[in-house]
């Protein structure tokens, strides 16, 4: 049996899920102060097996100025979209830039050590694999 | 140029639209720039691969149009989030359409941002008039 998914309804089921998690508040991660009004706002998700992606859109920030670091459980996440220099003339000028700064509060079943992060179109993804000791483990039973 | 902190802020919905494909639609945050040889649009289009974005001009419109991939977001289930995923649209009407050189329009994706360069058609271009005496 051929399984057929549309990539544009995964996209609004996508959106559904976000939208249906913006009102509530999170469950283990924590922001400190405040969650709103910082950047970059940042999306968190589970993966099937457990493992904790951070995503963030940066476009424009090229990817040696963006600082992923991590102590303790505090995740930091530090950089700066540069401005264009030179002295051309602006129609119209929307998009920010300056430094920016985002700490956030992990939780405890993360395996820091072998976090990973990629930057690819403009978008930063964090991947930290759920520790060893926090995953189920099946006992056997064994007849006595 | 002065360090500053940068301010975010929120993604704006498109509304006037209707789309025939689902998904939402985001409108972009765009720079227009002038210099001599050319009208540049920078916009941002996070997440948006090469051949995912589209841009035309017709009438004296210049559409801008990018698309995000899902793929990237199977099998991810949201445990937080502060910011939606869609695709992006923009539109802008040309003043002077006559005066850009419609064959040599070039557009290019870097690191999530677009950008487009219109460039002037000769007769636009600025002429330095010699003042004798």
């Amino acid at each position: 049996m051929t399984v057929f998914t549309d990539p544009f309804n995964e996209l609004l089921r996508l959106q559904q899920d976000l939208e249906s998690l913006l009102d509530r508040p999170m469950s283990d991660v924590s922001f400190g102060p405040s969650g709103a009004g910082v950047f970059p706002p940042v999306n968190i998700f589970r993966d099937r097996q457990g493992d904790l992606v951070i995503r963030a859109e940066l476009p424009g920030v090229k990817a040696e100025d963006i600082e992923v670091s991590c102590e303790a459980r505090r995740l930091t996440i530090n950089g700066e979209r540069k401005a264009e220099s030179g002295d051309t003339a602006y129609h119209r000028r929307e998009r920010p830039w300056g430094r920016f700064s985002r700490a956030i509060h992990l939780p405890a079943d993360l395996d820091v050590e072998h976090a990973e992060a990629r930057f690819q179109h403009g978008v930063m993804t964090l991947r930290i694999p759920r520790a060893q000791a926090a995953k189920p483990r099946q006992i056997t039973v064994q007849a006595a | 140029m002065t360090a500053q902190d940068l301010a975010p802020k929120e993604k704006q919905e498109l509304k006037e639209k209707e789309h025939t494909r689902p998904g939402r639609t985001y409108l972009p945050d765009v720079d227009i720039r002038e210099d001599e040889h050319a009208l540049w649009f920078l916009v941002d289009m996070p997440g948006v691969q090469q051949d995912q974005a589209e841009v035309e001009l017709h009438d004296g419109v210049l559409r801008l149009e990018g698309r995000v991939s899902p793929e990237e977001y199977q099998g991810l289930t949201p445990a937080h989030t502060e910011y939606n995923v869609g695709n992006y649209f923009r539109r802008f009407t040309l003043n002077n359409p006559q005066h850009f050189d419609r064959e040599h329009i070039a557009a290019r994706l870097v690191n999530g941002v677009l950008e487009v360069k219109l460039p002037k058609a000769e007769q636009a271009k600025p002429r330095r008039i010699p003042v004798t005496g």
